[in-house]
């Protein structure tokens, strides 16, 4: 494992109004790895990529990509350090159509002015609609190329958000509950999916519920509550954890329900 | 062609490339109410300097239209840090302001109003008018227009993605009030004499219904708006005579049937707006027309050459 982390968060914090979300919370995320970062409703796991992505400014601490502190980087220029995300309710832009969606993760590749005014949709073929269309096919969506986004199914829709993301070829990709509403298929084709990513290089940081895939998915696991970080470890560590399981089912213990947890 | 029909031709024309300049930053998600202030601005710097430098006009209309983007580029840093209604009184002021101040200036008229000396007609005006369709064309498909519909969607995750979202809105907004700008200028050659009061916010309003009636997601929704603003009122000119039957039953106190056609056009805005709020030319509706237009050129096409057999 390399010595510098993909992601390290040191001692960060942050309230809202009187409520402190996120309380002296510090962890490193493994470069190349696939990072579950799991806890009840309400633990914190939005508010940290919220964070990470620059989204809110910290109260205290700092977050560093890749060994680059981006404490003080704004939010739009923390995708040159390489990091993209997805959100949990899936933000695409419904006016426009899942290839045009997918265009957009290509921005920040796309260079300055010239980039800005290059012709998409002129001419018949170009290298970002050639990208963009592969990309779609890739995860066999090609016949929604040119559909309003909008109007597609939630799990067609999720996968586009998922594409747009790595489309901006980052290094670190954070997911926030990518398998939230899948049916078992595609839940599967997910995971593969995924593993790919990371054998393409890319480090995973997962916000997910559904511990079944985590514990297929990921080798690295951060539990969080009420904004702190009360485990951290292997799935099988993180499992039999006695905090974590307060966390989850109070005094009472209860295996089934655990691995079950959504 | 009548004269009649010419002059509404050049009023559609000069109303288009208008309507670009608030359906730019409208893309952008931003509402601009101060368009005429910057078509003002436009008319009577290409005028004064026509009138004075002896430039050509087809240069001056874009010396106007430059004025009108650099004062938007000024503005545009303080401006557009306001969102939603305050950005639109926050333009709407700047309008006033530049209307107000050229009310002020002696050296082009005052309140006198000001003569414009070269005169343009329909052969000028309209080719411009379809650069400026090109131009507004192409943008939108560029990354620049794609980003602004992010932006004007969800500024945030633009911003997320690497989109330089001030920066674009600034771009908008000034192009916007470059074209308003030019607009402006082109009404100052066409009408060879401008007032202060000609550029008033009722003007402003009028043209941001253009956009929102015509579409705000399509390069045609400011053509189709700026069409039905500018002939739906003249159809209306002739209604009490076309049906008097029914306009002469309408009872004294009423006054005069055809005064009344601004108020059933605005009656009609508002049922159009009711029923397509997403404004007459969406983005289907385009893809549909430009299919019924390839379907009647594939018709006259084969009907001509069907014709032409012996």
């Amino acid at each position: 494992m390399s010595a510098v982390p993909a992601l390290k968060i040191d001692n960060i914090g942050k309230h809202f109004g009187g409520v402190k979300v996120i309380d002296q919370l510090s962890f490193s995320v493994p470069l190349g790895a696939r990072t579950a970062l799991i806890g009840p409703n309400g633990a914190g796991k939005t508010t940290v990529f919220n964070l990470v992505s620059g989204v809110y400014p910290l109260d205290y601490g700092s977050i560093a990509l890749n060994g680059a502190d981006v404490t003080h980087v704004s939010q739009g220029e923390r995708i040159k350090f390489g990091l993209a995300r997805s959100f949990q309710n899936i933000r695409l832009i419904a006016h426009l159509t899942a290839l045009e969606n997918i265009l957009l993760g290509q921005q920040i590749r796309a260079g300055g002015l010239r980039g800005l005014l290059y012709p998409l949709n002129v001419f018949r073929r170009n290298k970002w609609r050639d990208e963009a269309r592969a990309a779609l096919c890739d995860v066999g969506l090609e016949a929604y190329g040119d559909d309003m986004v909008g109007d597609l199914p939630y799990g067609v829709q999720k996968r586009i958000d998922l594409v747009r993301a790595e489309l901006a070829r980052p290094k670190l990709l954070l997911l926030d509950e990518p398998a939230a509403g899948l049916n078992p298929t595609e839940t599967e084709e997910l995971q593969a999916h995924l593993e790919g990513l990371t054998e393409r290089g890319i480090t995973l940081v997962v916000v997910e519920h559904d511990m079944q895939f985590i514990n297929v998915l990921c080798e690295h696991v951060v539990v969080l509550n009420f904004g702190s970080k009360i485990a951290e470890g292997t799935p099988e560590e993180v499992r039999n954890h006695g905090a974590v399981r307060e966390a989850y089912l109070g005094r009472e213990e209860d295996e089934e329900a655990f691995s079950h947890a959504s | 062609m009548t004269s009649y029909q010419t002059g509404l031709l050049v009023i559609l024309s000069i109303n288009i490339v208008i309507a670009y300049g608030a359906y730019l930053p409208i893309a952008a998600g931003q509402m601009n109410l101060g368009i005429a202030g910057f078509m003002a601005l436009g008319a009577y710097a290409s005028a004064y300097v026509a009138n004075n430098a002896g430039l050509p006009p087809i240069v001056t209309i874009f010396i106007g239209a430059g004025f009108a983007g650099l004062l938007a580029l000024i503005v545009a840093v303080p401006i557009l840090r306001t969102r939603g209604i305050y950005l639109a009184l926050a333009t709407f002021a700047l309008g006033q302001i530049v209307a107000a101040a050229i009310l002020n200036v002696e050296l082009v008229g005052a309140a006198e109003g000001y003569s414009v000396l070269d005169h343009f007609g329909l052969a000028t005006i309209a080719p411009i008018t379809i650069a400026t369709i090109a131009v507004v064309a192409y943008l939108n498909r560029t990354r620049f227009g794609l980003n602004l519909t992010a932006i004007s969607q969800d500024e945030l995750l633009a911003n997320l993605f690497g989109v330089r979202t001030r920066r674009l809105q600034i771009a908008a907004f000034t192009l916007g009030a470059f074209f308003a700008g030019l607009g402006g200028a082109l009404h100052a050659h066409y009408y060879n004499y401008i007032r202060p009061q000609d550029f008033n916010i009722l003007l402003s309003i009028y043209i941001i219904l253009f956009v929102l009636l015509g579409g705000t997601r399509s390069v045609l929704g400011p053509i189709v708006g700026a069409a039905i603003f500018t002939f739906l009122p003249e159809i209306f000119r002739d209604l009490d005579k076309k049906f008097s039957a029914f306009f002469d039953q309408v009872p004294d106190w009423l006054g005069q049937a055809s005064a009344w056609r601004f108020a059933i056009f605005a009656a009609l805005i508002i049922v159009f707006m009711m029923l397509r709020p997403q404004g007459i030319m969406t983005r289907g509706a385009t893809r549909a027309a430009a299919r019924w237009v390839a379907w009647c050129v594939r018709r006259l096409g084969f009907a001509r050459s069907s014709g032409a057999r012996p």
